[in-house]
């Protein structure tokens, strides 16, 4: 499996995930010890950057099998 | 004439003015890079630095050093660049020319790698060769106008070097099927890692592009290059007693400025949209109806990447690396429109396309389904529409001198730098202050400041290294290196200090007062300016200690 090509919606589902994620996570940076408790501008992009990555694999998941 | 045939005659004559155009650009950059191959002090801030880790190194010493003990100095750059400078330093002495020529040449080889692989993607029976030869060499070209290559390529600084190493990386990688290729791809990223820290990013998009295609292979390859990576590492950490680690990677934690990051991608896509629309538009149909090519990851990732931009001391050269990706993908979607070679396999996009868009207009789907004759017509003018609106934005042109001077008020460039250089790009926070010619009272001020020093026998602190090389006396200190340190809790000034109160220098020469606080504060109580030379559009600070001052 891991010398075949991923596809389409491997990566669609790995996009999703990876922002998923990075959304979740760069909310809870904020609750760690030190955190600032409020979304600076550098925080906005990348949990909007994973909003993006999260729905550009949305539409990758109906393409199916075709490699990527 | 039928009109298929006019649409293509008339998108031949515009690609044939697009060309003159972009040679006319090589033809200033090419004027740029002389003037400052003759100049011989610093044009950009921190040259004189790099030329002085060359010179280290052509005597076989490192330039990874403990600040803290006189002569307070460190390099926070990788060695390649600079090691494959040392030769020229060795045999010609500590010359600017050196590092900038190599810069300059680096450029050439990035276009020309550019042009080779727009010229090895174009779908060869749907074109002819010489169109497809205008359509590679324009894509090179391009590279060479953009407003950051030009003003940073002949430059004594490793960034273009970098890109370099990692744009043959990439077109290597492209088409690479056995262990040779992958091999030399991944050497030349290596290359390109310890040329600039920053071409992590680069090695990220190989490594995904590689796992997209055969995760198996990825993983070995990768660990493979991480290995050759991690042994130079530490084999450079042990010879240097952890000053490797210190000055490479922990002085390069700057502080961020977010909208320094905002305005330069606002100026990057101001400048470079033409092409970036059409790379970005490849981009997503390779997503959608084709497999990803390298060179669509690798434009994703960079451009992400060029987020770093946003760090204190960064600026608009971290986009040079998407430039060079988005020149590729330009051009191979020139190459594909102009031979019209677009083919949608049937998917949800595709259906949606035909019940929304009137059904003549739709996208042909299927296998071989090519687009349809007016889509190509159209596509013979957009091709060099694209190029020439690429042209028209990234304007830039000195306005005086015999050549250039009558040129640029024909064509109503008039200078709006400060310096007798017109510059389409404007100016934003982190876009360097480049691109003018230095000028006979640029060179009479660096000897100016140059006597100073030569004036005293005792040590000189100065912000720039060219003046002391050209002294022939050691450089002492590197401040913005000090300044990293020191705000990374990682340098402790007390020993310059001390010398700085003692007196202990004979001048202090400022260009931008990069030092730490403490230095700065210790440098106001015991020295006073005696002069100021401007030299490049900066005031260059001359300080003498402040009873010797108060005599003057």
């Amino acid at each position: 499996m891991l010398e075949r090509p991923l596809t389409k919606r491997t990566l669609g589902i790995l996009m999703v995930a990876g922002g998923v994620l990075g959304f979740v996570g760069s909310l809870v940076v904020d609750l760690m010890p030190g955190g600032m408790g409020i979304i600076g501008p550098t925080q906005a992009a990348a949990m909007v950057g994973c909003v993006v990555a999260a729905i550009v694999g949305l539409t990758l998941i109906p393409l199916g099998d075709r490699p990527a | 004439m039928n009109a298929s045939r006019w649409f293509v005659w008339a998108g031949r004559a515009l690609l044939a003015l697009a060309l003159v155009i972009f040679v006319g650009y090589l033809l200033i950059y090419i004027h740029y890079a002389f003037a400052l191959f003759q100049f011989p002090f610093d044009y950009d801030q921190g040259e004189g630095f790099e030329l002085y880790d060359t010179l280290l190194f052509s005597r076989g010493e490192w330039p990874y050093r403990e600040n803290e003990t006189y002569p307070f100095y460190a390099s926070n750059y990788p060695p390649l660049f600079h090691v494959i400078a040392a030769p020229l330093v060795h045999l010609f002495g500590p010359q600017y020319w050196i590092g900038r020529s190599l810069g300059f040449a680096g450029t050439l080889v990035n276009a020309a790698v550019i042009a080779y692989a727009v010229y090895r993607e174009v779908p060869r029976r749907a074109i002819a060769a010489p169109i497809a030869a205008a359509i590679a060499a324009l894509s090179g070209l391009a590279f060479l106008a953009s407003n950051t290559v030009y003003h940073v390529g002949p430059l004594f600084r490793q960034h273009m070097c970098m890109v370099m190493w990692e744009t043959l990386a990439v077109v290597t990688l492209a088409r690479s099927r056995g262990w040779r290729g992958l091999a030399l791809g991944g050497l030349c990223l290596v290359a390109a890692g310890y040329t600039k820290q920053l071409a992590v990013i680069s090695i990220a998009a190989a490594f995904l592009f590689l796992f997209l295609r055969n995760p198996k292979r990825a993983l070995i390859w990768g660990v493979g290059v991480a290995a050759v990576g991690a042994a130079i590492f530490l084999w450079i950490d042990a010879s240097t007693g952890g000053q490797w680690w210190l000055n490479t990677v922990a002085a390069n934690v700057n502080q961020y400025i977010p909208g320094q990051a905002r305005d330069l991608y606002l100026q990057w896509f101001g400048l470079h949209g033409a092409l970036i629309i059409p790379a970005a538009l490849l981009a997503l149909y390779e997503l959608y109806f084709d497999r990803l090519s390298i060179y669509s990851v690798w434009f994703a990732v960079a451009t992400v990447g060029a987020a770093l931009s946003g760090k204190w001391g960064a600026g608009d050269s971290y986009f040079a690396t998407a430039i060079a990706a988005m020149c590729i993908l330009a051009g191979i979607f020139a190459a594909r429109t102009w031979a019209g070679d677009w083919r949608f396999e049937p998917n949800y996009i595709t259906r949606l396309a035909r019940r929304i868009i009137p059904r003549r207009a739709a996208p042909p789907a299927g296998e071989g389904a090519n687009a349809p004759r007016a889509a190509r017509r159209l596509g013979y003018v957009l091709v060099p529409v694209i190029f020439l609106t690429y042209a028209l934005a990234v304007r830039h042109m000195p306005t005086e001198g015999p050549v250039f001077g009558p040129l640029s008020r024909t064509l109503r460039m008039e200078a709006n730098t400060g310096f007798a250089f017109f510059d389409s790009a404007g100016w934003v926070v982190g876009y360097a202050r480049l691109g003018q010619i230095p000028t006979e009272a640029d060179h009479a001020a660096g000897w100016r400041i140059v006597s100073y020093i030569e004036a005293t026998e005792q040590p000189v602190l100065s912000e720039e290294a060219g003046f002391m090389l050209a002294a022939g006396r050691e450089v002492v200190s590197n401040p913005t290196q000090l300044q990293n340190l020191y705000f990374n809790g990682l340098y402790d000034p007390t020993a310059l200090t001390d010398m700085i109160s003692a007196q202990a220098f004979a001048h202090v020469i400022y260009r931008a007062q990069f030092y730490p606080p403490p230095v700065l504060e210790a440098v106001a109580a015991a020295y006073a300016p005696v002069d100021t030379i401007p030299m490049n559009g900066f005031e260059y600070v001359i300080l003498a200690p402040k009873d010797q001052a108060a005599r003057e």
